[in-house]
């Protein structure tokens, strides 16, 4: 790239790559919302990749007013938002004692926590269904946001151990000599300066505590606390699934998952900046 | 389980006589009938509606969707709603949870000991554990009220367990070959009755350039029916329910010819070239978008094929599978039964207010799913005005009218384990790794291995 | 300064909470499997002790003929892909992205799309893609006149398993491309600028600071991808559920199949059990094996 004569060409083959990369990546979302519009026969077959031969709103009026999607979203944003947030909190907390604090157990505690990366989820599915009968939690809210809050535990301290590791000492060490306690360390220095950990990690437990389907299905019986995958969950049946509604349902949960990344991934950008200033 | 092989018998006769018993009723007398069911049954719940408090219920299914349009979810919405209506001091709170989430659901509620009232669930070995398990009431006694005898008899096999019975039949679903009759004359092909018809239909058709046969394997089942109905051509109902209750063998002669004529059908690309890769959904839209001229399916599809959306609409007849001239079955032998119904939670309080609920929905479910185009009922009920029923559905009940047997879906009737087993070895064989000799030796020593 | 960071009260504080619902809601499950994986139960019925005879079936005798040790193979090659296809295309738009490019916003939303639209619509998108019928991948084949190179994708022994490969490590290059790319964005400036003033090129650049500096980030990165691969589970799920057994099947599609459908409570446990113990060799050994820049300035 650094030749001299030509410095335009590879330029414009690295825009080109980038463009044909980013239309493969666009792809799924398109196919996603055409999909959305056509009929079960396009589907199956005769149209599976193009424009819909006709645009089925219907598919859309199915989805959204005949089967009431409307209060399975709000429950799912409940859930995800409390989600988001505990664990997003609990996990910069444990973050920073590990990664900056000195005690000797740090390390066992960071092993002990990965174990949760390790074991499959389908297996936790009745051990963690009777420890919520245990507490009488079946069938609330927290029935979901607690077992979405633990399993979002691991990756995000593991994260977030990365980037507080990354941070020069000198920060932390020169604020406790100004006088700051452990807490305003925390608070104050440490927090704001891994803000893009905590926003990238919220984008992953956002994800996948919005995607998730074993659990909801099986936690929750009260169709007012149901969450919007099990609505759409609910256009399958054994011999004839509804494709057309079932797309619709899934692009009205993809939409605000598209619109929360837009926001987050613009505040990883702004808090660099803001970190860096501070700094 | 062991019992099932001579109640059988019994289903074979009451079922043709409860299916001529409801094309006959088809007919015009149901000006008396209006309501029949409801005053049969008003003498069974007067004694008890009248000063009672309110009864909740709680009601699991698998009937997701109360705007689905297959017949299942239709005749069960509308039986909600009447028992709902006849039972106004009784709240029923209903979850429905869609496709294969529902058995998670179910097992691991049954694990943890949170099972609701009423729940949906499969005869034959879907059941068995929750039954040895003491996880669903045995309503021996209770049926003793005279509800037994509005049952067609032998539909109850599949729910019976150590001679105990533990649910209530629904409906009778049958798979039968539905021809595209378009197709057939395009290719000049006349309608089987025989296997030689069959082979010669496919050859013509295959000169057309029509593919023969739809079929998905790629979700093992559908591959599992043509199997199943070949077994039950060559060796006979009463064979096949032996071997899948464990009293039989899977490894005979006319097992191993089954399997060889299966074996042919394939190797003619009867089934096109890429039926392994080609799921249900696919298959079934293969047929229903007229690219396919025969397919062998449960009832299930007579709503899909008459919908409006159905390129194949009043072209499709359903016949009966051809008869395989040696073979020891005929061609009133069925692949069908009963299967599929609700049954009690084994901790029920007020067992004798929800036995009448229970009793009420069932048999409005059975009278509903009927007319809704997906399977006989398996009650001795008028179903009434018949006139806007599917077509097909009422060519099946007519074509089954004359069962002399019957023997049901093979992943019901074998347990989990057992049913996966199968499965392995089915598809290892419709993908040519194994001979039809190897086959049906493996299915008899990794399905049958307890022997 | 010492007692400041040793204050083992603050400790407690910042760690206690997340650990007691960690331990009840995740470190139980893991107890509770081990006790499952030893004994013979079908999740209802009283269950029986039979010891380690599980994990001698599984490994040795297979008498349901699942092929366990097959599948793990299968995820042991997930987890060789990962790492030296996907990682290095990830770093690779990560690095170019982060250092400014036209249009750097509009691609990083962009190639975070996969990852944002489910997996069961990726799953069924690939079903379509890879349909031997009407799929995208023959239909092009067909009509490039390359019909001899038509698959059926996803049931054929050869195909198989690549074809069920590619979906994943695809959908995730974004994933870790967001990693990477928070990582680089948290690099002060000032270090790039000396770097620049000494006339350093973009590569050197990325191999003398960026690298160094993100490799926490990295290290992350190679765990996740390996540890995600060992007990992947959703796309196979939803494009082959495993089948045809063993080209297809992992070690997770197994334990659901022998949980759920076998009812075999204690048999899936035991494999439930082994990804556990394989994943924590694996974390551990990675541990040790990537000294990170971090690591070699402390020891």
């Amino acid at each position: 790239m650094t030749t001299t004569h030509n410095r335009r060409w590879p330029k414009v083959v690295l825009q080109l790559a980038f463009l044909i990369f980013a239309v493969i990546q666009l792809y799924p979302l398109v196919w996603l919302v055409f999909s959305s519009f056509k009929t079960n026969l396009e589907i199956t077959g005769s149209n599976v990749m193009g424009l819909p031969n006709e645009w089925r709103w219907a598919n859309y009026d199915y989805a959204l007013f005949k089967a009431n999607i409307a209060r399975n979203f709000l429950n799912s944003l409940m859930y995800t938002t409390v989600t988001v947030i505990i664990s997003a909190l609990l996990s910069a907390m444990v973050s920073f004692a590990v990664a900056r604090m000195k005690w000797k157990l740090n390390n066992v505690v960071l092993t002990f926590f990965m174990l949760g990366l390790m074991i499959p989820v389908h297996a936790t599915l009745l051990p963690v269904f009777q420890m919520l009968k245990m507490t009488s939690l079946l069938n609330t809210p927290w029935a979901l946001i607690i077992p979405y809050t633990v399993s979002a535990l691991p990756t995000t301290i593991f994260i977030m151990i990365g980037f507080f590791r990354a941070l020069p000492g000198e920060l932390e060490e020169a604020s406790v000599v100004d006088g700051c306690n452990i807490y305003q360390v925390f608070f104050r220095i440490m927090l704001p300066l891994v803000k893009p950990a905590i926003v990238t990690t919220s984008i992953f437990t956002f994800l996948s505590a919005w995607n998730e389907l074993m659990f909801a299905n099986t936690f929750i019986n009260d169709p007012d606390l149901a969450t919007i995958t099990v609505a759409i969950n609910s256009f399958k049946s054994a011999y004839a699934t509804e494709f057309g509604p079932m797309f619709a349902g899934m692009v009205v949960a993809t939409l605000p998952m598209i619109i929360i990344y837009l926001f987050l991934s613009n505040q990883v950008q702004k808090s660099i900046i803001a970190g860096a200033v501070k700094g | 389980m062991k019992k099932v092989n001579k109640k059988r018998m019994n289903l074979t006769l009451t079922v043709l006589m409860a299916m001529s018993m409801l094309i006959t009723a088809c007919g015009g007398n149901n000006g008396n009938n209006v309501n029949s069911e409801a005053n049969a049954n008003a003498g069974n719940t007067g004694k008890t509606t009248a000063a009672e408090e309110k009864l909740k219920i709680t009601m699991w299914s698998q009937f997701a969707d109360p705007n689905s349009k297959d017949g299942g979810f239709v005749g069960f919405y509308k039986a909600l709603e009447a028992t709902k209506a006849k039972f106004p001091n009784v709240e029923i709170e209903h979850v429905g949870v869609g496709g294969e989430s529902y058995k998670t659901k179910v097992k691991a509620a049954s694990a943890a000991n949170e099972l609701p009232d009423i729940f949906y669930t499969w005869g034959g070995g879907f059941s068995e554990p929750f039954i040895a398990g003491n996880r669903i009431l045995s309503i021996d006694d209770l049926a003793k009220d005279g509800t037994l005898d509005q049952i067609v008899p032998g539909t109850t096999d599949n729910f019976v367990f150590d001679s105990k019975l533990y649910g209530l039949p629904i409906n009778i679903a049958t798979a039968q070959m539905y021809v595209n009759k378009e197709l057939f004359e395009q290719a000049g092909a006349k309608i089987p009755e025989t296997w030689d018809e069959l082979v010669a239909a496919i050859e013509a058709l295959k000169a057309k350039g029509i593919q023969p046969i739809a079929l998905g394997a790629k979700d093992r089942w559908p591959a599992m029916q043509w199997n199943a109905i070949l077994a039950i051509r060559m060796a006979g109902v009463d064979a096949v329910n032996a071997a899948l209750t464990k009293t039989g063998s899977f490894d005979t002669p006319e097992f191993t010819e089954a399997a060889a004529k299966y074996k042919q059908l394939i190797d003619a690309d009867s089934f096109g070239k890429h039926f392994v890769g080609t799921s249900y959904d696919d298959a079934t839209n293969m047929f229903l978008s007229g690219k396919a001229a025969m397919m062998f399916m449960g009832a299930w599809v007579n709503g899909q094929i008459e919908d409006d959306n159905s390129l194949v609409k009043g072209k499709v007849v359903p016949i009966k599978f051809p008869t395989i001239p040696g073979g020891k079955g005929n061609a009133d032998e069925w692949f069908g039964g009963s299967g599929e119904t609700f049954v009690l939670n084994a901790d029920l309080k007020n067992k004798e207010r929800i036995w009448e609920v229970y009793k009420f929905f069932i048999e409005t479910m059975s009278k509903e799913v009927f007319l809704a185009g997906s399977g006989s009922s398996a009650w001795k009920v008028d179903v009434g005005d018949t006139s806007q029923m599917n077509p097909l559905a009422l060519q099946i009940g007519e074509l089954s009218s004359s069962a002399t047997g019957f023997s049901y879906w093979w992943d019901q009737m074998l347990n989990g384990n057992d049913t996966e087993s199968m499965f392995g070895s089915l598809m290892k064989f419709v993908a040519g790794k194994t001979t039809p000799e190897d086959y049906t030796k493996e299915l008899q020593s990794k399905v049958n291995q307890g022997q | 300064m010492h007692q400041v960071f040793g204050n083992k009260k603050a400790i407690a504080v910042f760690v206690v909470p997340a650990l007691i619902l960690y331990i009840l809601v995740g470190f139980f499950p893991i107890l509770q499997s081990m006790y499952y994986s030893l004994l013979d139960w079908d999740g209802i019925q009283p269950a029986k002790f039979i010891g380690l005879a599980s994990y001698k079936d599984l490994f040795f005798t297979d008498t349901y003929g699942m092929d366990f040790n097959h599948s793990i193979l299968n995820t042991l090659y997930l987890a060789v892909l990962s790492v030296f296809m996907q990682l290095p295309i990830a770093l690779v738009l990560a690095l170019v992205l982060a250092r400014g490019v036209w249009g750097e916003k509009l691609y990083r939303t962009l190639y975070f799309i996969p990852v944002l639209v489910s997996s069961s619509v990726i799953g069924v998108m690939f079903l379509k893609i890879y349909q031997p019928e009407y799929g995208l991948l023959n239909t092009i084949l067909n009509q490039l006149g390359l019909s001899s190179w038509t698959h059926d994708w996803l049931t054929e022994s050869g195909t198989a398993l690549i074809s069920v490969m590619i979906p994943i490590v695809w959908q995730y290059i974004g994933y870790h491309m967001l990693l990477m790319y928070a990582a680089i964005k948290g690099i002060p400036e000032d270090l790039y600028e000396a770097a620049k003033i000494d006339g350093a090129s973009s590569i050197r650049t990325a191999f003398s600071i960026t690298i160094p500096l993100i490799s926490p980030i990295l290290k992350v990165c190679v765990i996740f991808a390996v540890l995600g691969s060992l007990k992947f589970f959703d796309l196979v799920f939803i494009m082959t559920n495993g089948y045809p057994t063993p080209e297809t099947s992992v070690p997770s599609t197994l334990m659901y199949s022998s949980i759920f459908n076998r009812n075999m409570y204690g048999y899936g446990s035991a494999m439930a059990v082994f990804m556990v113990v394989e994943c924590l060799f694996f974390y551990l050994v990675l541990q040790k094996l990537i000294r990170t820049y971090d690591d070699k300035e402390e020891s």
